[in-house]
């Protein structure tokens, strides 16, 4: 091609394909096992009652991830690394010991989706998990972050898997629109946690993290910064859009059917066969698979890279083992600790899962804290910085997520909540 | 005046209380401010009571971290402080969590602790500690005691780099960005390269901004492609077009063929009239063709001349295209190519002879549509360092050396 072949809008298309991806991943990766096991109940449980929460988490999901889209391309460092030059290095090594740790419980909730999921299809976890952990390993250690990117950004066409299956499963479309659009909260312990799960389950702290490492990765330019944000913006979309047939789906089968209560996505995607027929079954078990699988690679990546940039050591998927080994043996010791932990017959895994997604809940009002007084930093963000009105939008949305994260700590610790897992 | 003796670390007296001479608190030291031209600490910043303050060194009686213990001559030695001033360099804030340039290792790192030594009266900067032993008394520091900490650092890597080696990428100010330049414009170019491929956005630009435009060009044309468009992009329109027009105009044709259009056509702007337009010129192209490879600044000889004159003209040739001179083109009057002599033939005939006796007939200059798999060929077949491009008109255009073959090779697009 002509060095200046592309003029105009080829050229703008081409642009945006270029730096397209980071905003797509991040998002879908979030509907993983605990995602997709707080949907699938949210439905059994509620029917269509509660779908209206997916526009404003929509709203907020955007705000947040634009925030740091926009940290990522025009500093061009990630956010663990821009903590610590603003904030000194004792806050982020307790933030990142904190990271550290809840990731871990995401990935062994998410190695035991992908568990449960094959085992539906009669898989044994002996072999799915290690086999799965294998794979995930290889693809980061051995590949470079181009074909990382493609093997992520095809996974999430799997989430395809979900709209088939609640249309299959022959919903009330117009109930469904009804729920969407007249808000109303069950005022009970259960609904508020519910609702507040929702929330919690989609806007979580290593997706702040793992978004700007990966655009900073990327070498995305202030000049593509309008590609960027439509990356953010459509992954959003495409997110939320899947979390509303996962609760379609299940409304429309188990809570018509009077199935109030499962244990896990896996158990939702049984009840759906006598239901919504055997294909419903197997979309349903086959997502939960491949989305536990997706998140269960960059989880612990994400982790890598916060914890490597936060302590000032090399980080990339771009980089060889031996130029950056604390990234990888950290890489390999989550996984192989996360996927271990699955193996181990009666192990207690709903305590371990439970306490990460509290910890989750404590963890991201301060992170969202960080972002908004980093991102109003005129040294760091020049003409890029908060504009007033961008402020209003950051700080509301920051003091609802912080209230309803608290909120959600406190319930998750309650009994007769809703499990996150 | 008692001062300590041994090697102290910056995180190891930050924090401590700083008393006047009647013994009267005034806060905690805050920081240290270092005059960074001799590497010494010229002041101490206080921080207490809602206020900052500072002191000069001199004025500091007693420096003792092993008691934590910081205190001052008199109670006048300290006033209030507006702030850093734009030429000064404070530890803590400038230096402490930030990358800098290792220009001995040529790598990128950050730094965790600061090692200063007493000497005589003064306290001078030693080392910058970027290992595991600085993070750990980093965390610790205030937690343990000072002696356990001592002995648990001593027992990890110290990796700590001379502070004649460090260049700031943060040079706040001319005198400090000075001192870095004097610092990066000894490293090779390839090395600075790689560096700037480690550094970030803004840190690209303000080691480009640290370095003459000759010793950046040189550094830009070493580092991989994509990061050659994200430095030039980072960079003021008028700085990357004075670096650009260091470049062979093929290489800067390359790089600015990568960047948006609105921001190619600013760089050629600010550039000067006769190095855009040979640019300009390469930028239609194919970049995977010769014409996309060939570089169009080469000095060609005319087959009017005598060896004598053309060995006259080669006196006047341009400095940065003479590596690439083995073999001198030879152009009529209308600038079609002749022929080629080679520079070995032509040194050693007399100087009264027409050059064209010595020359050989070009037959294997490529046209500039010829794809690289073509030129690749030639190269090999012929055992050439350069080649001549023609257009359909058998016009010249430029030369292909060697070396833009090789890279492309290796680059592998």
């Amino acid at each position: 091609m002509l060095r200046r072949a592309l003029t105009g809008a080829g050229a703008r298309l081409a642009a945006i394909i270029a730096v397209f991806g980071p905003g797509m991943i991040t998002s879908n990766v979030d509907n993983d096992a605990g995602g997709i096991y707080t949907y699938s109940l949210c439905g059994a449980r509620y029917g269509y009652r509660l779908l209206w929460i997916l526009l404003p988490v929509t709203l907020a999901l955007i705000v947040v991830q634009e925030m740091c889209a926009r940290m990522g391309t025009v500093t061009g460092k990630g956010l663990a690394d821009l903590i610590r030059e603003e904030f000194g290095l004792r806050i982020t090594f307790l933030l990142m010991m904190a990271v550290l740790f809840t990731n871990l419980g995401n990935a062994a909730a998410d190695f035991a989706g992908l568990a449960s999921a094959l085992e539906v299809v009669g898989v044994s976890r002996y072999v799915a998990v290690p086999l799965g952990a294998f794979f995930i390993w290889y693809l980061i250690v051995f590949g470079t972050y181009k074909t990382a990117e493609k093997v992520f950004l095809v996974a999430c066409l799997v989430y395809f898997a979900y709209p088939i299956s609640a249309v299959l499963a022959k919903p009330d479309w117009s109930e469904a629109i009804r729920g969407t659009i007249t808000p109303s909260i069950p005022w009970d312990l259960g609904g508020v946690s519910m609702v507040v799960g929702i929330i919690g389950t989609t806007i979580a702290p290593w997706m702040q993290f793992y978004l700007q490492s990966s655009i900073v990765e990327k070498e995305s330019r202030i000049s593509d910064y309008k590609g960027v944000r439509l990356d953010v913006v459509l992954g959003s979309i495409v997110a939320v859009v899947v979390a509303f047939f996962i609760v379609v789906a299940c409304a429309a089968t188990l809570h018509r059917a009077g199935i109030f209560q499962i244990a896990s996505g896996a158990e939702a995607a049984e009840a759906l066969a006598p239901l919504a027929g055997a294909a419903a079954k197997l979309l349903f078990a086959f997502g939960l698979a491949v989305a536990s699988l997706f998140a269960a690679c960059i989880l612990p990546l994400s982790t890598a890279y916060s914890v490597c940039e936060g302590l000032g050591l090399e980080a990339g998927v771009n980089r060889r083992f031996k130029e950056a080994p604390e990234f990888y043996w950290l890489y390999t010791g989550i996984i192989a600790a996360s996927a271990g932990m699955i193996l181990i017959p009666r192990v207690p895994l709903l305590p371990i899962i439970l306490i990460s997604q509290i910890l989750n809940g404590l963890l991201l009002p301060v992170v969202l804290v960080f972002m908004a007084l980093l991102i109003r930093r005129r040294s760091l963000m020049g003409e890029f910085v908060n504009g007033p009105v961008q402020d209003v939008v950051t700080w509301t949305t920051t003091a609802a997520l912080v209230a309803l994260a608290i909120a959600m700590a406190v319930t998750s610790a309650l009994p007769g909540a809703a499990p996150g897992y | 005046m008692s001062r300590t003796h041994a090697m102290v670390h910056l995180s190891e007296v930050l924090g401590i209380p700083v008393h006047d001479a009647e013994g009267v608190r005034l806060g905690k030291l805050d920081d240290l401010r270092v005059d960074s031209q001799r590497g010494i600490v010229d002041r101490i910043v206080i921080r207490g009571g809602g206020a900052v303050r500072t002191a000069a060194w001199s004025a500091v009686e007693t420096f003792s971290p092993e008691h934590r213990r910081v205190a001052l001559v008199e109670t006048a030695a300290a006033q209030s402080w507006p702030g850093p001033e734009a030429d000064t360099l404070c530890l803590k804030r400038d230096v402490l969590d930030r990358q800098i340039i290792d220009t001995q290792g040529r790598k990128v790192v950050k730094v965790n602790d600061i090692e200063l030594e007493p000497s005589g009266q003064s306290l001078v900067l030693r080392r910058v500690e970027v290992g595991l032993a600085g993070l750990v008394r980093r965390l610790l520091s205030g937690l343990v005691s000072p002696r356990l900490l001592r002995r648990l650092a001593d027992g990890l890597s110290q990796q700590g780099i001379p502070w004649d080696y460090v260049a700031m990428v943060e040079p706040g100010t001319s005198r400090i960005r000075l001192k870095v330049h004097q610092q990066i414009a000894t490293m090779h170019p390839a090395d600075l390269a790689d560096i700037l491929e480690d550094l970030n956005r803004v840190e690209r630009k303000r080691v480009m901004a640290a370095l003459d435009p000759e010793t950046a060009a040189q550094a830009l044309s070493e580092a991989e492609p994509s990061v050659q468009a994200a430095v030039v992009e980072a960079m003021h329109v008028e700085q990357a077009a004075d670096v650009l027009e260091e470049m062979a105009p093929d290489e800067a044709a390359d790089i600015l063929g990568d960047l948006p259009e609105e921001r190619l056509q600013a760089v050629l702007d600010a550039m000067e009239e006769e190095e855009a337009d040979e640019v300009r010129g390469l930028l239609v192209f194919k970049e995977d063709s010769a014409g996309g490879l060939m570089t169009s600044d080469f000095f060609q000889a005319k087959a009017g001349w005598t060896v004598g004159e053309t060995l006259a003209m080669l006196q006047k040739v341009d400095d940065d295209i003479i590596p690439e001179m083995d073999e001198i083109p030879l152009s009529d009057d209308a600038g079609k190519l002749v022929g080629i002599v080679p520079l070995v033939r032509l040194v050693r005939a007399p100087g009264g002879r027409p050059v064209t006796e010595f020359m050989r007939r070009e037959t294997r200059a490529v046209t500039t549509a010829a794809p690289f798999k073509d030129v690749v060929e030639r190269f090999e077949k012929y055992h050439l360092r350069a080649l001549a491009v023609v257009d359909e008109f058998n016009d010249l255009k430029g030369i292909i050396n060697i070396e833009d073959v090789l890279s492309r090779l290796v680059k592998g697009d």
